[in-house]
């Protein structure tokens, strides 16, 4: 047994992955071979090597891109890549749509009546009809609206979404983020044409713990708590 | 009864935003990304991927076990991805190897000892088959124990233990190979240097 190398011990011995017996015969093998010795302090040294390897820093502008994943206008635009669900609002982070501008497009600006169309079309969902009882003409009112250059960040969304009209829009949004939402958090992120990751986070979750040993194994009941009858019996006889 | 460890500690749980998301766990992400490919270029293609899918799942955040399946997810997309490129690059592979060893060898003798140190080691594990590569480089770069590295992976653990063991005892032979590549080298410049000067820079 010790007049065999360690072979793969080594690796594990260096690592630290030996159980405590493996452990010992394994130094008490290395104390007499000096070959595996050699192997050793080689091993040792090119994994300090691989240790010291510098980090590498992802780009800030990688890190930009990747901030803007979910699809919220901001960054440097959408860049190379789409938003995995097309649409804003992915986890209720962004403002809800609609909320820094006027809705139903007052050519006033903000102030006015302008809340008053977006609390309405936001809580009936009913259609463009409803919305906008103040603004006589949502498409013109829009037009004017759009040049107006106090909206900031939901400039760009509005851009995207222009083919809408004022009102229209917002109560088309407002059913584009509850459907997202919804398919965010009631089907976990994963609807069924997405691919899935394997595993997926919660699978993984559980077979980590097992792995990792953090769930206690069931003991057998019979193992420390006999049936109440069976130690009188045993005794009597 | 052992005690609980984080990983079934279920407490009532919000989702971090996406940018703390990107902003805890990308560097990580990437730095892994970086070892297992490479490259820059190929690190940020895996990190992007590993993020649209960490973007789906997010709702199924725990704390705990989420740097855990990271880990994984970015492991297994290099594996996929590698062996994909493996299948595509089976025809030109004789030429594509020489050129690239020719490409870097014969580089004149001060350049290789100004570049990086990382260099070698890097190119080292960019020769080692992915399956040997990803054990070694979460054991060796990030740490993992064999335990870890087994779940990353979805494999025995005397699995992690042989590719591991075999992995480095490559890596050993490829950095010897490389440090002979680069005495030749430089041999073949001082000779150059004596017959024409520094006519190589």
């Amino acid at each position: 047994m010790s007049s065999e190398h360690l072979g793969e011990r080594l690796s594990a011995l260096v690592d630290g992955e030996l159980g405590p017996a493996e452990h010992e015969s394994a130094l008490i093998h290395l104390a007499k071979c000096e070959a595996c010795r050699f192997e050793a302090d080689m091993t040792r040294r090119l994994k300090r090597r691989l240790h010291g390897l510098g980090e590498p820093e992802p780009d800030l502008d990688f890190m930009g891109r990747l901030s803007s994943l979910d699809g919220r206008p901001g960054g440097d635009g959408p860049g190379p890549f789409d938003p995995p669900f097309g649409g804003g609002g992915g986890f209720g982070s962004s403002p809800p749509l609609g909320s820094s501008r006027p809705i139903g497009g007052f050519p006033g600006g903000p102030g006015g009546l302008g809340g008053e169309p977006l609390a309405a079309s936001a809580q009936e969902t009913a259609g463009p009809a409803t919305a906008a009882p103040g603004a006589p003409n949502p498409g013109t009112a829009t037009q004017e609206d759009r040049g107006g250059s106090d909206r900031g960040g939901s400039e760009l969304l509005s851009q995207l979404l222009n083919p809408f009209a004022g009102s229209r829009y917002a109560v088309a949004g407002a059913a584009v983020v509850t459907a997202l939402l919804g398919t965010a958090f009631v089907a976990g992120g994963e609807a069924e044409d997405t691919p899935v990751v394997e595993p997926r986070l919660a699978d993984y979750a559980v077979e980590h713990a097992v792995t990792s040993r953090h769930i206690p194994v069931e003991t057998s009941p019979e193992g420390y708590e006999p049936p109440p009858g069976a130690g009188v019996e045993q005794a009597g006889r | 009864m052992p005690e609980t460890g984080p990983a079934v500690d279920f407490e009532p749980w919000e989702p971090p935003s996406w940018d703390e998301v990107v902003r805890d766990h990308s560097p990580r992400v990437y730095r892994l990304a970086y070892r297992l490919t490479g490259n820059k270029h190929d690190a940020e293609d895996l990190t992007q991927d590993v993020f649209i899918r960490v973007f789906r799942s997010l709702a199924n955040y725990t704390p705990g076990t989420f740097e855990g399946w990271l880990h994984r997810i970015t492991t297994n997309l290099f594996l996929d991805g590698a062996r994909r490129k493996a299948r595509i690059r089976f025809e030109g592979l004789a030429e594509n190897a020489d050129e690239r060893l020719e490409g870097r060898e014969p580089s004149p003798a001060q350049r290789y000892h100004d570049r990086h140190f990382d260099a070698d080691v890097q190119g080292a594990l960019d020769a080692l088959p992915a399956e040997f590569r990803a054990p070694v480089v979460l054991c060796d770069i990030e740490g993992l124990s064999y335990e870890e590295i087994a779940a990353t992976l979805g494999v025995k653990l005397g699995t992690v233990r042989s590719r591991i063991h075999r992995g480095r005892a490559q890596l050993r032979r490829a950095l010897e190979h490389r440090r002979s590549l680069a005495a030749q080298a430089e041999r073949e410049h001082e000779g150059a240097n004596a017959s024409n000067g520094e006519a190589q820079q």
